[in-house]
């Protein structure tokens, strides 16, 4: 029987910003995302996302501000959820230096298959120094239902996150991509 | 039988058109200025994703104008491979502040992650489109290429527009194919 509609193609590139799947494009986000200095060093953070249909997750990637620095080291990647929050770590780009400013940086993963549900975008900074593009949300931090952990810098996200509710109300852009290139 | 809104979409005659705004992954917060972006390089081919979520054919393709310039352009429609299915040629581009549909050869497809593409040979011709720092297109999935010409390739060799700092906004006009 013909249905319309009934496929849900995969976007080339996934994130909070991505229509249907992430929180910004349901919640109260005024502004676009702007180059803004990285919130507490070692601090981790989540939000969640909702995929919707079968995809792979090829790379990972985030999205540099103006400042940055070999020196500052992140790291983003994908949580399962644990009961509406960030539970057991699925993967991870390991720390990875800052790169170009303003450009989005990408890290080859081992190629993940993500079946739908709710899941959680992870990243993390060494340095308050460092920019990354971000958005703050103009509701108040428990509609924002971000999630973070202090502690865990770059290169040590937890095998299982022990997450407080957000003490700030920005979410990075960063995400997944679905192909491996460009 | 005339248009009318009451009979869009696939409910009722199954005319309807989509666009990278609508039918893209573009957060609310990509909204477009009617004032338009100059296209800024010339041959800069800007591939856009679209989602097409039943088979369709396509009737016709679509830019929104904005009011400067009457350069060449091309408007394309691509798979998610980078080969091209369809595009108009070489036109003119309109002047005017305004959806322009541009007839092209039927062309049906099935769902699926396709490109919507635009190339300009003007910089200083504009075009309706979101304005967002660089490299925030790129994280919407928008590639480039840079061409020597107007004409869109056969094959596209894009990468990611790091340096992009406007989405345009395309369109396409489909029938759903109920077949």
């Amino acid at each position: 029987m013909y249905s319309p509609g009934n496929t849900v193609p995969i976007p080339p590139m996934v994130s909070a910003w991505t229509n249907g799947w992430g929180i910004v494009s349901e919640g109260s986000f005024a502004n676009a995302p702007a180059s803004t200095a990285w919130e507490n060093a070692n601090r981790g953070t989540w939000v969640p996302l909702m995929v919707p249909a079968v995809c792979v997750a090829r790379r990972l990637w985030w999205a540099n501000g103006v400042t940055v620095s070999a020196s500052y080291n992140i790291e983003v990647g994908l949580y399962l959820d644990g009961g509406h929050k960030p539970g057991t770590k699925l993967i991870t780009s390991g720390s990875v230096a800052q790169g170009t400013a303003s450009q989005v940086q990408f890290c080859d993963i081992t190629d993940t298959t993500l079946t739908p549900g709710l899941y959680w975008i992870y990243v993390s900074c060494s340095s308050t120094s460092a920019t990354l593009f971000r958005s703050l949300s103009a509701a108040t931090q428990e509609d924002l239902l971000r999630f973070e952990q202090e502690s865990v810098g770059p290169g040590s996200a937890p095998s299982t996150a022990t997450p407080v509710e957000a003490s700030y109300n920005a979410v990075w852009l960063c995400g997944f991509a679905t192909t491996a290139s460009p | 039988m005339s248009y009318s809104a009451s009979n869009r979409g696939v409910q009722g005659v199954p005319y309807h058109s989509i666009d990278n705004l609508t039918s893209g992954w573009m957060s609310y917060q990509a909204q477009p200025s009617s004032t338009g972006s100059a296209w800024g390089t010339q041959y800069r081919a800007i591939y856009v994703p679209i989602r097409v979520t039943a088979a369709c054919v396509v009737l016709k393709l679509g830019y929104l104008s904005a009011a400067t310039g009457t350069g060449d352009m091309d408007l394309g429609l691509y798979n998610s491979a980078g080969a091209r299915l369809v595009s108009t040629g070489t036109i003119t581009k309109d002047n005017s502040s305004a959806v322009v549909g541009v007839d092209i050869t039927d062309t049906t497809i099935s769902p699926g992650l396709y490109y919507l593409a635009l190339n300009n040979a003007s910089t200083t011709d504009t075009y309706c489109a979101t304005a967002l720092s660089a490299p925030i297109p790129c994280a919407y999935g928008v590639l480039v290429e840079e061409l020597a010409s107007v004409t869109l390739p056969a094959t596209a060799s894009w990468t990611v527009g790091q340096t992009l700092s406007f989405i345009p906004i395309l369109s396409a006009l489909l029938v759903t194919e109920v077949a």
